[in-house]
């Protein structure tokens, strides 16, 4: 199948999770390593994403339209905007990382992991388990075991339970 | 409505850790992320971050700091604990004992081999502040044949000596970086032979009036001719160890003389730093913004009411504004 084209800009079609349609120039999307070969080698000119929310999806092709933009003198404006992309609820950053790394757009994804490592610092376990909602599944033996590797490191737990 | 997370983390974890157990089994705590939160949130399933694959996680993990990753990232759960034992996460480490959450030098010694040995040899930076053995820099040196950057900050005695027969297992070190440690002029030349790629030294000390030592920069002089970056904050030489470094570095671009009180630069010595050194900072260029105490200790004698000639004094302005 052939790209359909408007003048000389190429036109490709992306589908969400939920079938709904993004129409946008191919030139962004090849921003995306998978992507890029798809169009490049299968000439392809609507692929389907079902793995990825529509929701998330417009967000990254916020980001690519906002990357190609990019010049120097308005790199400001760009970081202020990749500010306000991270500032999403946990559960949106995370499907947004792992759509980012399904395509392989290296630079999003090397951000979104430090916008999420950001939210894990100075942070107590405790703390990160509740904002993350990750249960423990530790079990006793292996909760001991690694107590066992760094004994001093924890000698702060130690001293809390007295208090 | 948002706590400051600073203030949580003030807190005894301890109190912090009862109250979470009081509230987790009543109900679902809402996301306390200082985020625009959806209305469908509280109601949809926690979001399954222990999925991730595991280069994802390690990769989030390797931002945090060695600290934070030993003591409280790695317990969350199995996910990332098995994620926390992936070399990538250890090609950095950075340990300081001078954090809010003070560590007694043994924890960090305990900590920093842990790191060293997860790395599995991929070690590629560490920066060891206020704490630090010979024992342990063997142990580094003996795991890490693929560190490019070393830095020791107040590693007071263990350096000398020790550190010269280190750097023997570390061929590829582009960056070395020490801060308030003593090292002979013999062991810089040791080290230099042995890391030929250096191509980044930082020697630097307390400021010091009223003592010439030019053997270390002769020693810089002799052994790093791939100097690109050079900083001898406090240093005591003098012109004739610049002049020394000015011939035997010939890559050298940049070069922090802050407190070398022994070195003026007039005429041809001016004239040569201009031509070579893109990023000069001059003995008496500011301090503003260096990390560290720039006190200096002063023992030369009393030249009228000033402890600089007004010349030379003066030489130095011109030159900053040439």
């Amino acid at each position: 199948m052939a790209s359909s084209t408007t003048g000389e800009k190429k036109i490709l079609t992306l589908k969400g999770g939920d079938n709904e349609e993004f129409i946008l120039e191919e030139s962004l999307v090849l921003q995306s390593e998978l992507l890029k070969n798809m169009v490049k080698e299968e000439r392809v000119s609507s692929i389907p994403l079902p793995s990825i929310k529509s929701k998330t999806l417009v967000k990254i092709i916020e980001y690519l339209k906002k990357h190609a933009e990019l010049t120097p003198s308005n790199k400001e404006e760009f970081k202020n905007f990749e500010k306000e992309f991270v500032n999403v609820v946990l559960e949106e950053l995370l499907d947004i990382t792992v759509a980012v790394n399904y395509l392989k757009i290296n630079g999003l994804l090397e951000f979104c992991c430090q916008a999420v490592a950001d939210r894990i610092k100075d942070k107590s376990v405790e703390a990160v388990r509740k904002i993350f909602r990750i249960e423990s599944d530790f079990t006793p033996e292996e909760e001991s075991e690694f107590r066992k590797e760094t004994p001093e490191a924890f000698e702060g737990d130690l001293d809390d339970t007295t208090n | 409505m948002l706590r400051p997370k600073r203030r949580i983390q003030k807190e005894p974890r301890g109190v912090k850790q009862k109250k979470l157990k009081a509230s987790s089994s009543s109900s679902l705590p809402p996301p306390s992320s200082s985020l625009p939160s959806s209305p469908s949130l509280p109601l949809s399933p926690p979001p399954p971050w222990v999925e991730l694959p595991l280069d994802i996680t390690a990769n989030i993990l390797q931002r945090l700091r060695t600290i934070e990753i030993l003591e409280n990232a790695q317990r969350v759960c199995t996910a990332w604990w098995k994620a926390s034992h992936d070399p990538t996460v250890w090609r950095v480490i950075d340990l300081r004992n001078h954090d809010v959450d003070a560590k007694t030098p043994r924890m960090l010694e305990n900590m920093c081999r842990i790191a060293v040995d997860r790395s599995q040899g991929q070690l590629l930076k560490i920066n060891i502040e206020n704490f630090g053995s010979r024992d342990l820099l063997n142990y580094i040196a003996e795991r890490s044949s693929q560190l490019r950057y070393l830095r020791f900050v107040k590693c007071y005695y263990i350096l000398d000596g020790c550190l010269a027969a280190a750097v023997k297992n570390f061929p590829l070190l582009e960056e070395l970086h020490i801060y308030f440690s003593d090292i002979n002029k013999d062991h810089i030349e040791v080290i230099g032979h042995s890391c030929p790629q250096l191509k980044s030294f930082t020697l630097n000390a307390r400021g010091f009036r009223g003592y010439q030592y030019d053997d270390e920069a002769l020693a810089v002089a002799r052994s790093m001719p791939e100097l690109r970056h050079l900083s001898l904050f406090g240093n005591v030489l003098t012109n004739e160890g610049l002049r020394a470094i000015l011939h035997g570095c010939p890559h050298l671009q940049s070069l922090d003389l802050r407190h070398c009180y022994n070195i003026k630069l007039k005429r041809d010595l001016r004239r040569r730093c201009r031509q070579q050194i893109v990023h000069l900072k001059h003995p008496r260029d500011s301090t503003y913004g260096y990390e560290f105490d720039a006190q200096i200790c002063d023992y030369s004698p009393p030249v009228g009411d000033f402890p600089w000639s007004f010349d030379d004094h003066f030489n130095e302005f011109e030159l900053e504004w040439w």
